[in-house]
């Protein structure tokens, strides 16, 4: 068996909330949702090739390689780009990165976009807020939020000040992930 | 800590009586099995607190036949039933889990057909998220949004019917359990038929 994965919107499910885009048209799959940001990583066994192709081809979607691949210099620019998209900062993704070592540091930022909904933040993200915002422009409310969520996972919090950017801060608390995550039986 | 309830027990109409609340007075004793009525909802195992740990099973009667949201499991909720990670068997019938973000959820699986009497089993051991049917995993997941303890409900639509229930906060023994001996049995706060 493999496992293939999708970077895809979140839709409304008909069993109410929120489940990935496609979700719905197999009857087995796993996601790593996105907490308040509308994103999913979709992770699918097998998956019909009719169905992967149709992800594939979705401009709101984008199939991620076998993950033993590795970025070629010509699609950098547009798996950063599908990346950002999502909400996930990608200026860390370079040529001759492995799709593993991708998907894993996405996941990772995944988990830090769930504890902050855990902690009933709304959306970062959207209504002018994006990536390049910094951390002294956001609402304080939205600042103590993001300093409770690394307080939970007993990360450092220096880059959570002044001009850093969002993006920046993603990156930094991302970097001290070190728990596996799990998707789909496949260990990141 | 391990509780069980097998439901053995007099006829009796809600609210589902103690070591369970029944806010919504929804839980009624038939034929030895818990049958959810009125609008449906959830009866949370209240006579003890839980570690963040969590593992729940029970059997799911008529599980392919009760219709979409049936037979309900709930780790980690608040007293709201919010905010923490639902699992349930969808129309498919499907199992499937998910995270409930004020009232919200956010699917994160679904798989594994399920039949009429099948026991169905929902964990949360750290931020790895798994269920079962009949003992068998059907697919694993790592979740963030929620790290502390919580309390345990089950429930479901109107018309779900459940037995065997069984929880515990020590999840290798509940895995032993599954085993299907029932040597853990003594150390469980059980119901006892009347």
């Amino acid at each position: 068996v493999a496992v293939t994965f999708y970077l895809v919107p979140s839709v409304a499910s008909p069993y109410g909330g929120l489940e990935p885009k496609y979700g719905v048209q197999v009857v087995s799959w796993s996601g790593a949702y996105f907490g308040r940001e509308p994103f999913y990583i979709l992770a699918l066994t097998d998956p019909d090739p009719t169905l992967d192709a149709t992800i594939a081809a979705d401009p709101e979607c984008a199939k991620i390689p076998a993950l033993a691949n590795t970025v070629a210099a010509g699609a950098l620019a547009t798996v950063q780009a599908k990346v950002e998209a999502t909400g996930i900062p990608a200026n860390w993704i370079n040529v001759g990165m492995t799709y593993q070592t991708v998907v894993q540091n996405c996941l990772r930022v995944t988990q830090l976009y769930q504890r902050l909904a855990g902690l009933g933040a709304g959306r970062l993200l959207g209504s002018g807020v994006t990536l390049g915002t910094t951390f002294n422009s956001l609402p304080a409310g939205v600042r103590q939020k993001l300093l409770d969520m690394a307080d939970s996972l007993n990360f450092d919090k220096s880059s959570l000040s002044g001009a850093f950017t969002i993006r920046q801060i993603l990156k930094a608390l991302m970097d001290q992930w070190t728990e596996p995550i799990l998707l789909r039986g496949v260990t990141f | 800590m391990s509780v069980s309830d097998d439901f053995n027990r007099t006829n009796a109409s809600p609210p589902l009586a103690s070591p369970w609340s029944d806010p919504d007075s929804i839980g009624s004793i038939v034929s030895n099995q818990l049958s959810i009525g009125g609008a449906g909802g959830q009866v949370q195992w209240a006579a003890n607190s839980w570690n963040a740990d969590q593992f729940v099973q029970m059997v799911a009667v008529n599980g392919a036949s009760a219709g979409s949201a049936s037979h309900q499991i709930w780790l980690r909720t608040d007293s709201g039933r919010q905010n923490g990670y639902v699992c349930l068997i969808d129309g498919a019938p499907n199992l499937r889990y998910g995270v409930d973000v004020a009232g919200s959820i956010s699917w994160i699986l679904a798989g594994g057909g399920v039949a009429n009497g099948d026991t169905i089993a929902f964990t949360i051991t750290g931020s790895n998220l798994n269920e079962t049917i009949n003992g068998v995993p059907q697919g694993g997941a790592s979740d963030s949004t929620y790290s502390a303890a919580g309390l345990v409900w089950i429930g479901g639509i109107p018309g779900t019917i459940i037995d065997d229930f069984f929880a515990t906060g020590e999840i290798a023994a509940a895995s032993s359990f599954l085993g299907a001996d029932r040597a853990h049995q003594p150390q469980h706060q059980t119901m006892m038929a009347m």
